[in-house]
């Protein structure tokens, strides 16, 4: 009977980030947001334990009211219970790590912590690690695979120089990456159930974190401003693809680069 | 006030220390470095001849591959020992892993994947691509104490040469640990330039229908002498490819990259910020590639590609 806690963050879609198109600043709160793509297999992980353990699933988001749409998601894929914990705009992660860990404490314990290995906006990697720390259990991190046994969780993940498997009594944190699972899509039975769930709320000052607390300030996001040449041929007809390669040629030579 | 700089090539420890530089000369008084790993002394020799105040080496079977809980212990050790205030990292899978757990546990500011420092009013000042690549963020340090992981490539490496440094040797007690590695596949290259390293990356997309028609592109890379590399889906969801450009892959940074059948989503454009010339190849004009390259040419891949062999070939011949 696993109990298991999952973190899901209201994440910036980044292919659509509006910005001001003179400062190039980011304007966050005009882009659209939805669950992370991480967190969304992270939570469909969760929910297959649950249903091979006869398990349990909490989700929690840290962020602001909007994020409840992203918690009727998880109530209609399966969620069991899923919180809210208010805050005006999602703090850095320092913050969101205590925030989760408390929330362990206060509510817990769980045997697994599964967040997803990086956020789809702020892509830091590090909240799983932070979250182990805090509570001084196992990091399994970049699981594209986990496995359950008894009170054993085994994860296989690539760190860049090979395949690794790791291995740890529970409880433990565990993030997982893209290639984990295909995420369940919910029926409209299952989205129009979900509308009646409801969805706690603790705030960050209940469980006792004071959200001003980060150690590292952001003081401006602004988009890159794209500088290449841009300069584009079209060789739809294919027959000026012979002379079209010539000028590349001829261009990339100039450039030093061939 | 000490620095602390880990990494896993020579090449890593070289950037760390260049970056490690810029806060010393302005907060700190010494910069130390750990090497951690099994038969790795020729390594640690190397380190101790970067103009560095120390290296602490831990060389054990125990660290023969990456276990986070003992590695954060060896970390932890000297961070401790030394009252660092500033760690600095390679950015990696691992170092993720790592500054997590250390910022946490000696409760230091933490930001990953730094590709410029500087100081502000007596603060570090950093900044890190956010939203897929596709913006900076800007972050100030308070308190000056953090552990802060670099990206590769960014900072210019520091020669080697000079006086030597100490190595101290270093040991830790693994009897507690609660996390085991069970199994460890490195992963093997064979004959082919690294990604990183490439001077020349051929990118190959869905554009690419088959697994056999990637050896078109192997026959680009290897007359421009390049490596070639593929978009996420080709190597996780097809496995075409053990991996991939971009945001969860590989950075690169070639003098050029001719991205093929590539659409030039952020996640893949994120990893090719650094290529001198992008020239993207795709029949779709309105593809954000496009947006991306230096030079591009609208059209079918399959057409193309045949007609540019033959002339590179042609002119490589001719030299
Ligand atoms: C969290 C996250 C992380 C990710 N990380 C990465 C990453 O690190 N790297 C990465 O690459 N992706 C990553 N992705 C996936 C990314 O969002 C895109 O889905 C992916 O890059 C698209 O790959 P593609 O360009 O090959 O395919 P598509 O987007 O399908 O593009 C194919 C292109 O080929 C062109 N084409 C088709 N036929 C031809 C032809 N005959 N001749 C010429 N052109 C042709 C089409 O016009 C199209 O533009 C990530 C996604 C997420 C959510
Ligand atoms: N505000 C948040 N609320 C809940 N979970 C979060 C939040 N931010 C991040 N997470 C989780 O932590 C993972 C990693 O985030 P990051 O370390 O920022 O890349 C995400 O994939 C989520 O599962």
């Amino acid at each position: 009977m696993a109990k298991i806690l999952v973190g899901v963050k209201f994440s910036l879609k980044v292919d659509n980030l509006i910005m001001d198109p003179r400062t190039l600043e980011v304007k966050e709160d005009e882009t659209p947001k939805q669950m992370g793509d991480m967190d969304k297999r992270a939570l469909e992980e969760a929910l297959r334990i649950k249903e091979k353990t006869n398990g349990e699933v909490t989700v929690i988001s840290i962020g602001p009211p909007d994020a409840k749409k992203i918690l009727m998601e998880a109530y209609a894929m399966g969620a069991d219970e899923a919180y809210l914990l208010p805050v005006e705009s999602i703090p850095d992660t320092h913050v969101v790590s205590r925030i989760i860990a408390e929330f362990y404490n206060k509510h817990g314990p769980y045997d697994l912590i599964i967040l997803g290995a990086s956020s789809t906006d702020s892509f830091t990697s590090t909240l799983g690690a932070r979250v182990a720390g805090l509570l001084g259990i196992p990091i399994l991190p970049f699981a594209k695979k986990i496995e359950i046994e008894g009170d054993e969780v085994t994860i296989e993940s690539e760190l860049g120089d090979g395949t690794y498997k790791f291995k740890s009594k529970m409880p433990a944190v565990v993030t997982v990456t893209l290639e984990i699972n295909e995420p369940r899509i919910p029926t409209l039975k299952d989205i129009l159930k979900a509308k009646r769930r409801q969805i706690f709320e603790i705030s960050p000052n209940e469980l006792g974190v004071d959200i001003g607390e980060s150690l590292v300030k952001i003081s401006e996001v602004k988009a890159y401003e794209e500088k290449r040449k841009n300069i584009i041929f079209d060789a739809s007809d294919p027959s000026k693809i012979g002379e079209i390669i010539d000028k590349l040629i001829e261009h990339l030579r100039e450039e030093g680069v061939l | 006030m000490s620095i602390i700089i880990y990494g896993e090539k020579e090449r890593s420890f070289q950037e760390l220390l260049s970056a490690a530089k810029i806060i010393k000369e302005k907060i700190g008084d010494a910069i130390y470095a750990v090497v951690i790993g099994h038969n790795i002394s020729d390594l640690a020799e190397k380190v101790a001849s970067l103009d560095i105040d120390g290296v602490y080496l831990f060389d054990d079977e125990q660290f023969r591959a990456f276990n986070p809980e003992i590695y954060f212990r060896a970390l932890k050790m000297i961070i401790d020992e030394t009252n660092a205030n500033i760690v600095m990292l390679e950015s990696n899978y691992k170092t993720k892993i790592l500054g997590g757990l250390l910022a946490s546990t000696l409760n230091l500011g933490l930001i990953v994947d730094i590709v410029e420092i500087s100081f502000e009013d007596g603060k570090i000042l950093t900044k890190r691509p956010v939203y897929a690549g596709k913006a900076l963020s800007t972050q100030i340090i308070e308190g000056n104490k953090a552990v802060m992981t670099l990206k590769p490539g960014i900072f210019s490496p520091t020669e080697f040469g000079g006086k030597k440094a100490n190595i101290i040797k270093k040991s830790i007690d693994v009897a507690d640990v609660k996390m085991s590695l069970i199994e460890f596949t490195p992963k093997v290259v064979v004959g082919e330039i690294p990604l990183e390293d490439a001077e020349v990356v051929i990118g190959a997309g869905r554009g690419v229908k088959k697994k056999e028609d990637l050896e078109m592109i192997k026959e680009l890379a290897k007359t421009l002498e390049g490596a070639w590399g593929v978009t996420r889906p080709l190597a996780a969801d097809y496995g075409w490819a053990p991996e991939w450009i971009g945001i969860s892959g590989v950075s690169i940074k070639p003098k050029l990259y001719i991205a093929i059948g590539i659409s030039g989503q952020p996640q893949h454009t994120s990893g090719i910020r650094g290529s001198k010339i992008i020239v993207a190849i795709n029949k779709d004009p309105d593809a954000p590639i496009f947006k991306f390259a230096d030079y591009g040419i609208i059209g079918d891949l399959y057409q193309i590609l045949p007609e540019l062999v033959k002339r590179l070939k042609e002119i490589k011949g001719e030299k």
